[in-house]
C-alpha cells in the first residue's frame, strides 16, 4: 500500500496542537508540516510530542515552528533563517524539505542568477543535514500580471534540472491544472522528465482558474492517471478539510487513500 | 558637561516637551472623540430609514430577484462589470457577450424561481494561500434557483500587509465565484449547452447586482500582524 502523507495546511487556522489532534484521532501518522496553522506559544513543544507518538514528519515551504515566515527565494535569501530552520528540522528527524521557486518581477531580467545561487545554498544546507531538498511546480496566474512565477512551464522545468542536477522536483497535480497551453499527455511526460527526481508529488484539486485546494473526486484531472504515477514517489494530500470534524477528515483521507490502493503502476517509459 | 550632567538636561527636555504637549494631544482626542459621537447621533435617523428599506428590500429579493430585471441598478451593474477586461481565454473560446439589456435576456423567457437571501459579510483573519498568511474579507450568500438551493462564499480582497493588498474586479466575482456555482446549481434543469452558459452569466450578472445592493455596508480593512497573535 502506498503511505498517504498529509498536509498541515489540510487543516488551518487553529493551532497546531488542535490540527495534530484532528490528524492523529483521524488516524493520521504521516504528516508535512506547511503553512496553515496558527503560531503559538507550544508549536515546537507540541509537534515533538506527537514526534515522540509516533507521527512522522516531511516538511514544505513557510511552516510554522518557533519561527514563522514567508519568503520569496527568487529575491531575498537570509541564510541566517534557514540555517535555524535546516538545524530544526534535522533535530526533528525531518528528512524532506521543498520550497516553491519564488516569482519574479515580470520588469526585471536578472533575478535568475540570484534564485539559482540562493537555490543551491539553501540545497547545501540541507544536504549537510542528511535532507533531501526539492522545488516545486508553479503554474501562470492569472491575476498578478505584475509578477511571474518560476517553474511554471514544461520548459522552464527542464532547464532547472540540468541547471541544478542536486535538487529534487516536487510535482504539483493541481498546479498543473491550471496549465493551459499542454495536454494531458505532455503534463503526465513531467514524470519521465523528472525521473529519479521527484521528491514527492502534492494532490488536491482546483477549478481550473484559481488554485483552491478543493476536494478530490473521480472528475479530478490526474484520478484516472494515477496508473501514471511513480510508485515509489510520496504522496501528500493538500485539499482544505479546515474545521471538519474527525470523522470526516478520517474519510477524506481513507477515500483518497483507496484511490491509489489496487493500482497497478505503469513503469516509467511504458506509458 | 558630565555625564550625569547631561542625562539630566536631557531628561529635563523631555519632561519640558511631555508637558508642554501631552495635555494638548489629549485635549484634542477628546474633541475628536466628542465629534465623532455627535456624527454618529445625528446619523442615525438616517441609518435607521435605511435600515427600514433594506429590510423590504431584503424581503422582495429573497422571494424573486427577477423584480430587479428591468431597474436601472441591474443596467448600471452591467455597464460597470463591463469596464473590466473580460478574462484572458487560452484555448480561443468565444467569450460570451452579455446583452447590455436586461429586457432582451434569455432569463426573461424562462419562468423558474430565482432568490437570493441570507447575506452575512465573512472576515478571516487567519487565511492562507501555499505561501503567506493574509485576511479575507467577502460575504455568504444563500441563492435558490428552480428547486435548488446552495449557500456559498465569496472572497471579494485579500489584504497581505499594510501596504499589500489584492482585490477581485467585480467581473472576476461574477465570473470566477458566481457562474461556476449557478452553472451547477442549473444542471438538473438539463438544458442545451449553449442555453445553460448564457443563463448562468445572466443569472450571475443579476445575483451580483443584487448581493450589491445588500452590502451597503463599506468593508473596514484592516491588517494583524499575525505574530501579535502569537503567545510567547
Amino acid at each position: 500500500m502506498r503511505e498517504l502523507w498529509v498536509s498541515l495546511s489540510t487543516y488551518g487556522g487553529v493551532p497546531t496542537r488542535t490540527a495534530l489532534e484532528t490528524l492523529w484521532t483521524a488516524g493520521i501518522r504521516h504528516v508535512e508540516l506547511a503553512i496553515g496553522v496558527k503560531p503559538s506559544a507550544d508549536t515546537v513543544e507540541v509537534l515533538q510530542e506527537y514526534g515522540r507518538r509516533g507521527i512522522q514528519y516531511r516538511a514544505h515551504h513557510a511552516i510554522v515552528w518557533q519561527e514563522r515566515r514567508s519568503f520569496n527565494l527568487a529575491e531575498q535569501f537570509d541564510r541566517s533563517y534557514f540555517e535555524r530552520l535546516t538545524d530544526w528540522m534535522a533535530a526533528m528527524n525531518i528528512t524532506a524539505y521543498s520550497v516553491h521557486p519564488g516569482s519574479v518581477s515580470t520588469h526585471q531580467s536578472n533575478s535568475i542568477n540570484f534564485w539559482l545561487d540562493h537555490l543551491e545554498q539553501l540545497a547545501q544546507l540541507c544536504h549537510d543535514r542528511r535532507i533531501r531538498f526539492g522545488v516545486e511546480t508553479m503554474y501562470p496566474s492569472l491575476f498578478d500580471h505584475t509578477r511571474r512565477e518560476l517553474l511554471r512551464s514544461r520548459t522552464e522545468i527542464e532547464q532547472f534540472l540540468n541547471l541544478m542536477p542536486g535538487v529534487e522536483l516536487v510535482v504539483d497535480m493541481a498546479h498543473l491544472n491550471l496549465w493551459h497551453d499542454c495536454s494531458t499527455e505532455e503534463k503526465l511526460h513531467l514524470f519521465q522528465l523528472a525521473r529519479d527526481r521527484i521528491l514527492e508529488i502534492h494532490i488536491s484539486d482546483n477549478d481550473g482558474l484559481r488554485d483552491t485546494h478543493t476536494a478530490i473526486n473521480e472528475k479530478t484531472w490526474w484520478v484516472s492517471h494515477i496508473a501514471n504515477f511513480p510508485s515509489d514517489v510520496p504522496i501528500v494530500l493538500e485539499s482544505r478539510m479546515n474545521h471538519q470534524g474527525v470523522e470526516q477528515v478520517r474519510q477524506r483521507v481513507q477515500q483518497t487513500q483507496a484511490l491509489f490502493d489496487g493500482v497497478t503502476v505503469h513503469e516509467p517509459g511504458t506509458h | 558637561m558630565t555625564q550625569t550632567a547631561l542625562l539630566a538636561s536631557y531628561e529635563a527636555l523631555v519632561q519640558n516637551h511631555q508637558a508642554q504637549f501631552n495635555g494638548r494631544i489629549e485635549q484634542l482626542h477628546r474633541t475628536v472623540n466628542q465629534m465623532v459621537s455627535q456624527l454618529q447621533q445625528q446619523e442615525q435617523p438616517f441609518v435607521m430609514a435605511q435600515a427600514q428599506f433594506l429590510e423590504q428590500l431584503r424581503a422582495q429579493l429573497a422571494i424573486d430577484t427577477r423584480c430587479l430585471l428591468d431597474s436601472i441598478e441591474l443596467r448600471d451593474f452591467i455597464a460597470e462589470v463591463n469596464t473590466f477586461p473580460p478574462r484572458q481565454r487560452w484555448n480561443a473560446e468565444p467569450v460570451l457577450e452579455i446583452d447590455a439589456d436586461p429586457a432582451r435576456w434569455l432569463l426573461t423567457r424562462r419562468d423558474f424561481a430565482v432568490s437570493i437571501r441570507d447575506y452575512v459579510p465573512e472576515v478571516d483573519h487567519h487565511a492562507y494561500d501555499d505561501e503567506r498568511t493574509h485576511t479575507t474579507y467577502g460575504y455568504r450568500i444563500t441563492i435558490t434557483i428552480h428547486d435548488q438551493t446552495d449557500s456559498f462564499s465569496v472572497i471579494v480582497q485579500r489584504v497581505y500587509s499594510p501596504i499589500e493588498q489584492r482585490s477581485y474586479t467585480l467581473r472576476q466575482i461574477v465570473e470566477y465565484d458566481f457562474e461556476p456555482e449557478i452553472g451547477t446549481m442549473l444542471k438538473p434543469l438539463a438544458l442545451e449547452s449553449n442555453e445553460q452558459a448564457q443563463l448562468s452569466q445572466e443569472l450571475s450578472y443579476l445575483l451580483g447586482c443584487a448581493v450589491r445592493l445588500l452590502a451597503i455596508t463599506p468593508i473596514s480593512v484592516q491588517f494583524r500582524y499575525p505574530i501579535e497573535e502569537a503567545v510567547r
